[in-house]
């Protein structure tokens, strides 16, 4: 295979971070309190001000930088800048291997059109250039879309952690899928997944 | 029922401080067995000043006490509660024996249970998770007997001795420790 663009797919383009334009983006997203849990630790889960939005950003960018451990990519459409999501690929550990797949798509829309895609691309990255052994992925059980995308990209469910996550006034499981490199070798290298 | 107390029949938790313990600590990181059992990083060595400088750092946002015999008040090991999870009331453990003449007398399943009573019962939380390596029997048969519940593996995560293993994730909840304590409560006849 000698596809020199990797960072592109049918509709979707893997890029650089921007700042200041994705800033105010990520805070707007922020209002869904779903995706602010998943960009601070805080107790106190609310939405993001731009520039906390900025900081969230610089912090990335510097674990990027400095750790060796981690990547990030800006998704945006064929079409046009607009920022539609995250792939971060975190907690890299070169001498197993091994890392955490982290996909966060914006809205509901551009979940339902791009994460596939997103994930395709992201998966030949990780095994591809990365020449990791092994991603793994964390949803919580309530995230029906989630655990459905998965299924579907052929990970496997390894981990059900009981009670690990509060959401909407009740514990849930959490759920971690991985995904081997031969797995991703048999699937989309030979059989070839369908979008 | 007691006061949940961080003090057990053989050994008890505590602070570490001072030149004694970090030399300890120090020590321990010598035996690379140690090391395997521990941590996925490649094995490293560290002055008492480095780690002085990390025990330092740590925030409020865990606790790492030593694990100390009660005969002699030794420093044999530590054992941490990290990265809470207040909304969830969650938190992760990790646990070593750092004095290789002490594994397997079952003083670091007196401590993780010191531990367990610990976070339930002074720290509210409802659950505690721990991962290990598939080539640790020794501490997957002691968190079993401690009440832990394996909760799957995550296949081959880890490259040791020239092979892959899995990384078994195991919890324990609030109701399983209230289960347990209902069944080491006296029984009493009237």
């Amino acid at each position: 295979m000698n596809n020199h663009f990797i960072f592109e797919s049918r509709e979707l383009r893997l890029t650089p971070l921007n700042i200041e334009q994705d800033a105010p983006v990520l805070a707007q997203w922020s209002r869904d309190l779903e995706i602010a849990r998943r960009l601070r630790s805080d107790p106190f889960v609310q939405p993001l001000s731009v520039s906390e939005a900025r900081r969230v950003f610089e912090a990335w960018l510097k674990e990027v930088e400095a750790s060796n451990r981690n990547t990030l990519f800006a998704l945006r459409p064929q079409e046009d800048e607009r920022l539609v999501g995250f792939l971060r690929i975190t907690g890299i550990l070169w001498l197993h291997g091994t890392a955490n797949f982290e996909l966060l798509l914006g809205s509901e829309e551009d979940r339902m059109r791009y994460a596939d895609e997103a994930l395709v691309l992201g998966l030949n990255y990780a095994f591809g250039e990365l020449h990791l052994f092994r991603v793994s992925v964390q949803v919580p059980e309530y995230d029906a879309a989630g655990r459905a995308l998965y299924d579907r990209a052929r990970f496997t469910l390894e981990v059900r952690q009981r009670q690990a996550v509060f959401h909407e006034g009740r514990t849930w499981d959490r759920l971690q899928f991985g995904m081997l490199r031969p797995e991703w070798e048999a699937f989309y290298q030979r059989e070839g997944v369908a979008l | 029922m007691t006061t949940p107390t961080l003090e057990g029949k053989r050994v008890r938790l505590g602070r570490m401080e001072g030149e004694k313990d970090l030399e300890s600590w120090a020590g321990w990181f010598r035996n690379v067995e140690f090391q395997h059992l521990l941590d996925v990083e490649p094995p490293h060595l560290w002055s008492a000043g480095q780690i002085q400088t990390w025990l330092e750092r740590k925030d409020d946002r865990s606790v790492l006490f030593g694990i100390r015999t009660l005969e002699d008040d030794a420093l044999i090991g530590f054992v941490t509660l990290e990265a809470p999870d207040w909304t969830a009331r969650t938190a992760w453990t990790s646990i070593g024996i750092g004095v290789e003449a002490r594994w397997g007398q079952g003083l670091g399943r007196e401590a993780m249970s010191l531990l367990l009573g610990y976070a339930f019962e002074t720290l509210h939380l409802n659950r505690v998770s721990l991962t290990v390596f598939e080539y640790n029997q020794r501490a997957i048969r002691c968190y079993l007997r401690c009440g832990f519940l394996e909760e799957g593996r995550a296949r081959l995560a880890v490259q040791r001795f020239g092979r892959r293993w899995d990384l078994v994730y195991m919890g324990f909840l609030y109701e399983d420790w209230l289960c347990l304590k209902k069944r080491e409560e006296p029984v009493i006849l009237s």
